[in-house]
């Protein structure tokens, strides 16, 4: 426990160093760049007037439509989250299978046309698999909706979230990564001695496997793919017309808020250095040789 | 025979009545929702400058007269008006039953009044406020308030049509009382949550997407509106959006890009409504360079490029080309001067007349140690494809002739700085929209020279000021039309810029709208006339 703990501040401390770097560099490119923004030009003062008030999360006001911040960015930010879990969890769901049916079977008969499907998933480009299947699924069958106003009483609303999580789950390109790293470490693995042992014993060989050859190469790689998957979304959004963060980013970047731009990054770095205190975490939860 | 007239005369009748019968009381109802390129950015009418939001602000804001279809002058919160018999003033009579919205967490109501008005001027005109309305209305000398109903404006000269000018939009005075003017940084409830007289009252506008929605206002003036729901939806990306509309996402598109047109032609579903904006793109010219104050030079660039055949492939072809500063739908427009053909040969006889006879090894004309290579600057937030294809289309035309133009890419402010106050750049591709009055003299007088002004390219001409003064005083309207033709003559003749074309814009709705009527500029000023039939609402 006092181990654990011990991680978790350290961690922590390096999110916050990090965090602190990021948003300085940021108002130093920020302020010599043109336009305005709170506390521009007063040197440190400034800097950390910017940093109280991202820290107690009174982001202030957009320089553009004059709106609070606050009331953009975290709807924004919820919606890229469904979007970016979903699309993990997608991705894990259909790799995890064909990933451990591989390591099983090796390069034969049943298992390497799934992988050179898995390959080929992963090699279109999501901006062309998003207008395809916007073509496709909604324009000419009709079944799924693109995302809905949220004030007309029109349309099942949770079924517009079914075609950008299933195309950013296609397109993250992680899937053929995730089904290549479970196959080998797999097999590696199950080459063991002690998997061996175990399979003499009688166990059956996925149970005493499990953790080293799945959970920790899966665990680690997930989190690992965090930060490509939220620059996935940004094609994602723009496509499908979806509210979140990577379009708020990029029409921010255009319209120059600059206020805007500095939370979007404050956030995208916490949610980043988040993603990987959680996987440190877990691993030394799951990690014999760590837990010891 | 006499039977048979009797017979079509009835069948016109019975469709005139037909044609003006009253919305059934159980078509009231139903939600529309309109796609839109872009996001509102300031919902106050005084700031706002971009398409998007003006048309937002049509519905919810109302102003003292405004056009109706057929041009006429209509009071809507004016009830009446006088202009006095030297043409110096105008005094409106404002109608007494007219209530603002409801502030947000507030149920009391706040009736209109001349202070609204009186305010909402005082605003405008303020120097310190940041608007591009001071130069239209600062014909104004000032503005009374007689009593709680009658404002009276004092003009600085008599105008034509000048009762047209007055459809401003009113801001609420009681909303803004500590304010003398507006910068768009303020602390402002205004600014969040918009409180007019029009038709739609704002509900709410959520956060990430700027989706904004807005319900029926049941106590309007002239009788609540028949849709009892509107939802402006913002696109990020043009592409998508008629998709959204073929497949029932959205209900109406205000601006249909030109190459999806044939798409919903196909479609009977929908309808296509062709509107005209008075508007034009060109090609300005910064005249500070020397090189592109030589006239050869211009004219040159204009013989240089096919504008027929960049009509027809990007916009496909809907538009026309035209040959001056006015847009063709204008009764200023002379029909007389015709556009420049396109003849590559004359342009390289011009430039030869200019002396650029010697080229560079790379191709490029110069004379002496003057090498025809201009920087055009292009704003990002126009970068989508069509734009991108004139501009290139425009960059390999002059190429041919042997002129070398470098695009620079800006983003948006930084473009109005470099053009408009810095005068950093050569040549532009750009609109310019009108209102009803065609006064093109902040464009071309000298006068308008320097930052902040509108005739960025420092174009001077003394014949051409001296006819924009002779139309700002003459009040008779066809012997301004003749002053006007000539100045089209002039300006065509010297090419300040070049003219390319007017664009003709479609709107695209679902058929359950019916009534449709769209205002050229404001879009929805008829929208208390829309409706969907009951059994279309779901």
């Amino acid at each position: 426990m006092v181990r654990f703990l011990k991680h978790f501040f350290k961690e922590l401390f390096g999110m916050l160093f990090l965090v602190v770097g990021v948003t300085a560099i940021l108002y130093l490119i920020f302020n010599l760049m043109p336009g305005e923004f709170p506390g521009k030009g007063r040197g440190f003062e400034g800097y950390v007037n910017l940093l109280r008030r991202l820290f107690t999360f009174r982001f202030g006001t957009s320089i553009v439509s004059g709106r609070d911040i606050n009331s953009i960015v975290f709807p924004a930010f919820r919606n890229t989250l469904i979007l970016t879990i979903g699309s993990i969890f997608l991705s894990v769901m259909i790799s995890v299978p064909i990933g451990i049916f591989s390591a099983f079977r090796g390069f034969e008969t049943y298992s390497w046309p799934l992988s050179i499907l898995t390959y080929l998933l992963s090699s279109i480009p999501v901006f062309y698999l998003g207008y395809l299947s916007l073509y496709l699924v909604s324009r000419y069958t009709g079944y799924l909706p693109i995302f809905y106003p949220h004030g007309a009483e029109r349309g099942n609303p949770v079924l517009s979230y079914v075609l950008p999580i299933l195309v950013l789950g296609f397109g993250n390109e992680s899937i053929s990564e995730i089904v290549r790293l479970i196959s080998n470490e797999l097999r590696r693995v199950m080459n063991t001695k002690y998997v061996t042992a175990s399979k003499a014993r009688g166990e059956p060989m996925l149970r005493s496997s499990f953790h080293e050859g799945l959970l920790i190469p899966l665990v680690s790689i997930i989190f690992s793919k965090v930060p490509f998957i939220i620059g996935g979304a940004v094609i994602v959004e723009y496509v499908f017309n979806w509210p979140g963060m990577g379009r708020l980013a990029f029409q921010s970047t255009l319209d120059r808020d600059l206020p805007v731009l500095i939370v979007i990054t404050f956030l995208s770095v916490i949610c980043v250095r988040s993603g990987m205190l959680i996987k440190e975490m877990l691993l030394l939860f799951i990690d014999p040789e760590r837990r010891a | 025979m006499k039977k048979k007239i009797l017979f079509t005369l009835l069948c016109i009748l019975t469709t005139t009545v037909i044609g003006i019968l009253p919305v059934h009381a159980q078509d009231r109802g139903g939600t529309l929702i309109y796609g839109e390129y872009g996001a509102p950015i300031r919902l106050v009418p005084i700031l706002a400058n971009d398409s998007i939001s003006i048309r937002l602000i049509e519905l919810i804001y109302g102003s003292l007269v405004y056009y109706d279809p057929d041009g006429e002058i209509k009071g809507d919160l004016a009830e009446s008006w006088e202009l006095s018999q030297d043409m110096k003033s105008v005094t409106f009579r404002l109608r007494s039953d007219v209530m603002w919205h409801s502030m947000p967490g507030e149920n009391r109501r706040h009736a209109f009044t001349a202070d609204d008005v009186i305010k909402t001027f005082q605003i405008m005109m303020n120097p310190k406020t940041a608007t591009s309305l001071q130069s239209r209305y600062n014909f104004i000398h000032s503005v009374r308030k007689l009593n709680t109903y009658t404002v009276e404006f004092k003009l600085k000269k008599p105008l034509l049509n000048v009762l047209g000018k007055f459809s401003f939009k009113i801001v609420p005075a009681f909303m803004l009382e500590e304010y003398s003017f507006l910068q768009g940084d303020e602390e402002l409830l205004l600014y969040k949550h918009p409180v007019g007289t029009g038709p739609y009252v704002f509900v709410s506008q959520e956060g990430s997407s700027s989706e904004v929605v807005l319900q029926a206002y049941e106590d309007y003036h002239h009788g609540p509106p028949n849709i009892s729901k509107i939802i402006l939806r913002p696109f990020a990306d043009q592409n998508i959006i008629t998709q959204t509309l073929l497949y029932g996402g959205i209900d109406l598109e205000t601006r249909v890009p030109p190459r999806d047109i044939s798409e919903i032609q196909g479609d009977s579903q929908f309808e296509l409504a062709p509107y005209s904006t008075l508007s034009y793109s060109f090609i300005g010219y910064n005249l500070r360079n020397p090189l592109l104050a030589i006239r050869e030079v211009r004219k040159a660039i204009s013989y240089a490029i096919n504008r027929q055949e960049m009509l027809d492939s990007f916009f496909e072809g809907k538009g026309q080309l035209i040959s001056g500063p006015f847009a063709p739908g204008s009764w200023a427009y002379n029909l007389d001067v015709e556009p420049l053909p396109y003849r590559p040969e004359t342009a390289k006889q011009l430039l030869n007349q200019a002396g650029f006879t010697e080229t560079t090894k790379y191709g490029i004309r110069k004379r002496g140690s003057y090498t025809l290579e201009f920087k055009m600057v292009v704003p990002i937030s126009k970068e989508n494809e069509t734009t991108k294809r004139v501009i290139l289309a425009f960059q390999s035309y002059l190429k041919t002739v042997g002129i070398q133009v470098n695009i620079e890419w800006l983003e948006w402010k930084a473009w109005t700085e470099s053009v408009f106050v810095e005068h950093d750049f050569d040549i532009i591709y750009a609109d310019w929209l009108f209102d009803d009055s065609f006064d093109i003299s902040s464009l071309f007088h000298s006068r308008e020279i320097g930052p902040g002004r509108n005739n960025f390219g420092a174009y001077r001409n003394p014949e051409v000021d001296s006819l924009l003064d002779e139309t700002r005083a003459t009040l008779d309207i066809e012997k301004k039309r003749t002053i006007y033709k000539k100045l089209h003559e002039v300006l065509a003749q010297d090419a300040p810029y070049t003219y390319l074309w007017t664009l003709t814009n479609y709107a695209a709705y679902n058929r359950k709208l019916r009534r449709v009527q769209i205002h050229p500029t404001r879009f929805f000023t008829y929208i208390n006339e829309w409706y969907i039939p009951k059994e279309e609402q779901e």
